[in-house]
């Protein structure tokens, strides 16, 4: 879903460049706040892993292929749609510096649409439908949802370009998008059910319950420590 | 970094690139859905605004050898600068107490 250079007006990209930056703003201000060093190896390895399972294009239907993203992910593991934010920053300009994949000028829409969309819509759906049909079923339609809506917006941001006529573009995008979707879906949540198995201390929503016990035991290991 | 996290940075290296090596062999060569898209309404290709040195994630004169490598390449930039920026980013104190 990399928007190339060429396909958006540059004073448009200028507007999608002011959004990344307010969006920036937000993000720096939650990371003070809420980023634990704890969990900068925790970010530092979605960013890769996103880098790698983007090279990763998957055949749908009608001769298209489809990667997984992954904003809804970052956003539910920490239970921010601003660590997406940062996420998706740093991998599309490694993408669109290094690799040609997205361009620089785009930058600032396609953070818009695959970490702050995907990001918030990930993350609200899956808070919303987590207890009427429970947690993995939530991902899934969460990360599903993510990517669709990511892709409409794109579709209306290359039709306020002049690139796409609105219907066509709604419906190619849209088509495509409910196939890569569903990949999304299910990778999701397959990395999701892993860190749940492997490494639960690091999923957000397990933290605020395991504080209590968990900074005590951080404190009484600290005294027996010395 | 507590060594249960060295371990998580390991594993999670190690399965970025297994996906780095099998990806120029398994992944889709078609068009992904904004590239079909853009030719189902007449957009042909454009050309980026500035030269990267791994454009579509390859390396000249080398194939699956060069897009294994570029990826690689590309995997370890990316982890260490997100790495290196959420340090800069992160709480530096810790939580006051909820009174």
């Amino acid at each position: 879903m990399h928007i190339p250079d060429g396909f958006i007006p540059l004073w448009q990209c200028a507007i999608y460049y002011v959004i990344l930056i307010v969006a920036l703003y937000f993000s720096l201000k939650w990371a003070r706040k809420n980023l634990d060093e704890k969990a900068v190896p925790l970010m530092a390895v979605l960013a890769a892993g996103i880098f790698a399972i983007m090279s990763m294009n998957m055949p749908i239907p009608f001769g298209t292929s489809g990667h997984m993203v992954g904003g809804a992910l970052v956003a539910i593991v920490f239970c921010a749609p601003e660590a997406a934010v940062i996420v998706f920053t740093l991998v599309l300009l490694v993408q669109a510096l290094f690799f040609g994949d997205g361009g620089i000028t785009a930058l600032g829409a396609n953070v818009l649409n695959m970490g702050i969309v995907g990001g918030f819509v990930g993350l609200y759906t899956f808070k919303g439908l987590r207890k009427p049909i429970g947690k993995y079923p939530a991902i899934f339609i969460a990360a599903w949802l993510a990517i669709f809506l990511a892709a409409e917006l794109a579709a209306v941001e290359m039709w306020l370009a002049g690139t796409f006529p609105l219907v066509a573009g709604l419906a190619s995008m849209g088509i495509y998008h409910f196939f890569i979707g569903i990949i999304e879906g299910v990778l999701t949540v397959v990395v999701i059910l892993a860190l749940e198995k492997l490494r639960p201390d690091l999923l957000a929503w397990n933290k605020n319950k395991n504080k209590d016990l968990g900074e005590q035991k951080a404190e009484e290991s600290e005294v027996t420590a010395k | 970094m507590s060594t249960n996290d060295k371990y998580f940075v390991v594993v999670g290296v190690i399965i970025c690139l297994v996906i780095a090596v099998m990806s120029p062999f398994l992944a889709s060569p078609d068009p992904d859905g904004l590239e079909k898209s853009a030719e189902n309404v007449g957009v042909g290709e454009t050309e980026p605004v500035i030269g990267s040195p791994f454009p579509d994630y390859s390396i000249e004169g080398l194939d699956q050898i060069g897009e294994i490598a570029a990826l690689a390449i590309g995997i370890i930039i990316t982890l260490i600068i997100a790495y290196v920026v959420a340090m800069l980013l992160r709480r530096r104190n810790p939580p006051e107490t909820s009174p």
